[in-house]
């Protein structure tokens, strides 16, 4: 299989079949990364269009230092919060908006649902936009301390503090669930 | 454990690294460091345990939310054709090496792009070069018949055009042989005879101080 760093070499020559082969490789995790952010399909649909959109036209921006992964859920990342200040521009601050949790399924809703997975997820879905790209860069996509700086635009020791603070908020989402994880 | 730490916090340094331990992605030195931290900490144990129930939860909930609809790639070829990005000139020629000579790696390389450009292009672009029979413009399936000459390394200028490559090859008599390689280097046949090595370097030399060249390099296929 083609290296994605030859597909953007391709890319770069204005190849476009090349740029179909990078879709079809990482569509699904963009499209699941801006997602989990922003919370609606459409928006999430617009959002891998416009990445690749701007990998069409801006691919001599990749340097290759990264992984083209790590690269393209950093343009996603970028565009969903720009998506995400701009409804919570009226009555929030930047910096409350991307703290703010999704009380959807409160406490007494999640404490309905029926196994212990079930209680999780949907305490995991409760999390900050700023708590739940941590822990789906970590866990989902698997990306390293380093990647993930890259990605959230944050020191390695401000990354590695906000995932572990997201573990912690995640115990207290679900204790007031019903699940005591003895932790932290 | 660094031999000023205290161990607390390493326990909390150790704490902290666990999701990348449990995800697979930390160095092999940290992951040692966890390991061996794990093996004495039955609190890290604990720890680690609930991680990867966390890891195990966001996974299934990722795994649950599907994929982007056809719509999203037909936004992205509609941008595509409303813009559509110029073939570099190595592009280009790459084009025309594996149009004259279309071995499989050769198309391979040349990819799509470069097909496309054939397409549209080609006949008009071949006309641009000299003609065998004269100074001539030579594709590998040719080279491996007995030639004359010296064979250099060329990269071109990324703005030069087709016009003045072909200008360039008839006014030194020389050919591609083969390219692009590595760099974006082509390498050329000049000359038409046996040359002496005095004769190879003043060629060298008046390929070096063409506006449109940017590399020359002695080739090994000389």
């Amino acid at each position: 299989m083609e290296s994605d760093d030859k597909l953007i070499s391709r890319i770069r020559a204005g190849d476009n079949i090349a740029l179909q082969a990078l879709y079809a490789r990482h569509q699904v995790k963009v499209f699941r990364f801006a997602l989990r952010l922003v919370r609606n399909e459409q928006a999430a649909e617009d959002i891998v269009s416009e990445v690749f959109i701007d990998v069409w036209r801006n691919t001599s921006h990749f340097e290759g230092r990264s992984e083209a992964s790590t690269w393209l859920l950093a343009i996603a990342r970028n565009k969903a919060y720009s998506l995400l200040r701009k409804k919570k521009e009226d009555y929030l601050d930047e910096d409350e908006a991307l703290e703010i949790e999704d009380t959807t399924d409160n406490p007494e809703v999640v404490m309905q649902k029926k196994t212990k997975g079930d209680l999780l997820r949907a305490c995991i879905s409760q999390l900050s936009a700023e708590h739940r790209e941590v822990i789906d860069l970590v866990y989902y996509h698997e990306k390293s301390v380093e990647e993930v700086a890259l990605i959230v635009g944050a020191p390695e020791g401000t990354v590695k503090t906000r995932m572990f603070h997201a573990r912690k908020r995640l115990s207290e989402l679900a204790q007031k669930a019903g699940i005591d994880r003895g932790w932290p | 454990m660094s031999e000023n730490a205290k161990p607390e916090d390493e326990m909390q340094a150790i704490e902290e690294l666990l999701p990348w331990y449990a995800a697979g992605t930390l160095d092999a030195a940290s992951a040692r460091r966890v390991e061996q931290a794990l093996a004495h900490e039955p609190k890290l144990q604990a720890s680690l345990r609930l991680v990867q129930e966390d890891r195990d939860e966001t996974m299934s909930l990722n795994q649950g939310l599907g994929a982007p609809s056809g719509q999203a790639w037909a936004r992205v070829m509609a941008a595509m054709e409303a813009q559509p990005r110029k073939p570099t000139l190595t592009m280009r020629l790459a084009a025309i090496v594996a149009w004259a000579s279309p071995t499989p790696t050769r198309l391979a390389w040349a990819g799509a792009a470069a097909a496309v450009v054939i397409v549209l292009q080609g006949a008009a672009i071949v006309s641009l070069l000299p003609r065998v029979t004269g100074p001539a413009y030579e594709t590998a399936s040719q080279s491996s018949a007995p030639s004359e000459g010296a064979t250099v390394l060329v990269a071109f200028a990324p703005d030069a055009s087709l016009q003045q490559v072909a200008a360039l090859l008839q006014k030194h008599k020389a050919s591609i042989v083969d390219g692009p390689r590595s760099g974006g280097l082509f390498r050329l046949r000049v000359g038409d005879k046996a040359m002496t090595k005095e004769q190879f370097d003043a060629i060298v030399a008046d390929l070096r101080a063409e506006a449109i060249v940017r590399t020359v390099l002695p080739s090994s296929g000389r």
